[in-house]
């Protein structure tokens, strides 16, 4: 559920809700800190669940010592007004649950979760839900390794709105492949392998016409840092949330002022021992 | 503990694969259970000792019982925890970090002065204690967590030790009798223990209610109708200690 970080809840009516897919190199995740950090958004809210799991940390996007005593959970509302855009990131993964049923059985709360959010993005009155995601490299067919990385999906009630605009920036819509990819005969259908609950949302979404649009990129695990700036600039070339750096040295391409988070240091943990060499 | 009179007024009982006996010859998983105290002196204050891992699919649900049926208002919670020094990302090697170090998360709404420095960016916090602070900051109870980062895999008294600036803390400072009892008491609390004006809750069903048995308020003045001596900070220790060589291990 919504709980507002203030008294009253916010008016999210017509907003643009981003949120990402816990996925492969967590590159959702990744693009969503990116644009917190970069539109400086401000923390509206939490969304308290028992789908994820619980954790606790100091300020991630903080810039000063003034700023880095706030604490942040696992599900955080955050948004920007001025450009009527929402963002909500999630910082752990679904929790597994375990039943007997004449042996153990475990499942994962996220459908449970999607049902919740979708639930909240309804009677919030958003106007359209993108979903930051990715998906295995290694699972592309050949057509799918010879063009461009990035896809789009967009449920039925979005197509309306902004399918024409995806055609004017010559996006790739994510193709069909077979439900059962050893079986070359077998129905065609959107596969997100990687994924997490993207397609959980796309198909919710379709059922309960929900505005929802899938922007995600085919990644490999790793230093997925350059995926996330990647999967922020295709979003931008849509939303134009930032505009590109004015260069003073010559006509080079502008860059676009992406801002780190402070809480990127150190991804691939401590320090070394100075013994190991 | 050894400061006080507490007496013991309910308990969580949960089960999890993480939940052993030591006890060899019977081999069947025993229940695990946070038992709460009171201060009898001052029935507000409750203790909770946790003495078992509650599970990530538990955590919720015991939050709900615990903090379920009291109210709020003029609440306070105080978590104490343990990680092992390698958990805590910094820049330099962690080999060459003075352990064992105290480090603190607090939610917005606290307001006293911290006893140690607040736990840096990239550095997070999981399990109870995460699961305990992210409730006090969604529903905006003052609550902190005190984490000692040690390089022991068992329980010692020096990394008690490192608890004793949270003794001196304006919530605890009036539950301690001297340094001396501060030790023990420190013992005692060591093993992701809280302390709250709180009072538990009772039980109802739900998921993973097969794991998650019962919440027992009990009414009296204890089970036993016994009070609390001297030695038992000592018998809590070793339980913890038992505990934590079990918990290190899922495997063995």
């Amino acid at each position: 559920m919504f709980v507002p970080c203030g008294d009253s809840a916010p008016d999210l009516a017509g907003c643009t809700l981003l949120m990402p897919a816990v996925s492969v190199g967590n590159v959702g995740q990744l693009a969503i800190d990116l644009i917190i950090s970069t539109l400086n958004m401000c923390k509206i809210g939490y969304f308290y669940t028992d789908c994820l799991v619980p954790m606790v940390g100091n300020n991630p996007y903080a810039t000063a010592e003034e700023n880095s005593t706030e604490l942040s959970t696992n599900a955080e509302v955050y948004a920007l007004p001025s450009r009527k855009l929402v963002a909500l990131q999630l910082r752990s993964i679904f929790i597994k649950i375990f039943f007997l049923c004449c042996r153990w059985y475990t499942k994962y709360k996220s459908k449970p979760f999607c049902e919740k959010l979708l639930s909240w993005v309804k009677s919030s009155g958003c106007a359209k839900v993108v979903v930051l995601s990715s998906s295995h490299s290694y699972h592309r067919n050949d057509l799918q390794l010879r063009s461009t990385p990035f896809r789009y999906l967009l449920t039925p009630s979005m197509q309306k709105s902004v399918q024409n605009k995806m055609q004017s920036l010559n996006w790739e819509e994510m193709e069909k492949t077979t439900c059962i990819p050893e079986i070359d005969e077998s129905e065609l259908c959107v596969r997100i392998p990687g994924g997490g609950i993207t397609k959980t949302l796309y198909d919710e979404g379709c059922s309960k016409d929900i505005p929802v649009a899938v922007l995600l990129k085919f990644v490999s695990e790793g230093d997925n840092i350059p995926d996330a700036l990647g999967l922020v600039e295709y979003l931008n070339e849509w939303l134009q949330m930032i505009k590109p750096c004015v260069q003073r040295d010559g006509p080079t391409a502008a860059a676009l002022p992406w801002k780190i988070p402070s809480s990127w240091r150190l991804l691939f943990g401590s320090g070394l021992p100075p013994a190991l060499f | 503990m050894n400061s006080g009179v507490w007496e013991e007024v309910g308990c969580a009982k949960l089960w999890n694969e993480w939940c052993r006996t030591t006890d060899t010859i019977h081999l069947s998983p025993t229940e695990a259970f946070c038992v709460f105290y009171h201060l009898k002196s001052n029935p507000s204050v409750l203790l909770c000792q946790c003495s078992c891992y509650v599970a990530e699919d538990q955590q919720f649900q015991w939050l709900e019982k615990v903090f379920g049926s009291c109210s709020r208002k003029n609440m306070q919670v105080t978590v104490l925890t343990c990680r092992h020094v390698t958990d805590y990302k910094t820049a330099e090697s962690t080999s060459s970090l003075h352990t064992p170090f105290l480090k603190a998360l607090k939610t917005q709404n606290f307001r006293e002065p911290l006893c140690c420095s607040l736990l840096e960016q990239p550095n997070i916090v999981h399990d109870l204690p995460a699961a305990v602070l992210s409730y006090c900051q969604v529903w905006k109870i003052p609550a902190v967590l005190y984490l000692c980062y040690t390089d022991v895999m068992k329980l010692d008294l020096i990394t008690v030790e490192a608890f004793k600036p949270v003794l001196s803390s304006r919530s605890l400072r009036g539950l301690v009798k001297n340094c001396l009892a501060a030790s023990q008491l420190c013992a005692a609390k060591a093993l992701g223990k809280w302390c709250s004006r709180a009072v538990c809750g009772k039980h109802a069903g739900g998921e993973g209610a097969g794991r998650f048995r019962s919440c027992q308020r009990y009414s009296g003045p204890g089970r036993s109708g016994n009070t609390w001596n001297i030695p038992q900070s000592t018998e809590i220790l070793k339980k913890l200690m038992t505990t934590n060589e079990i918990q290190s291990n899922i495997y063995t």
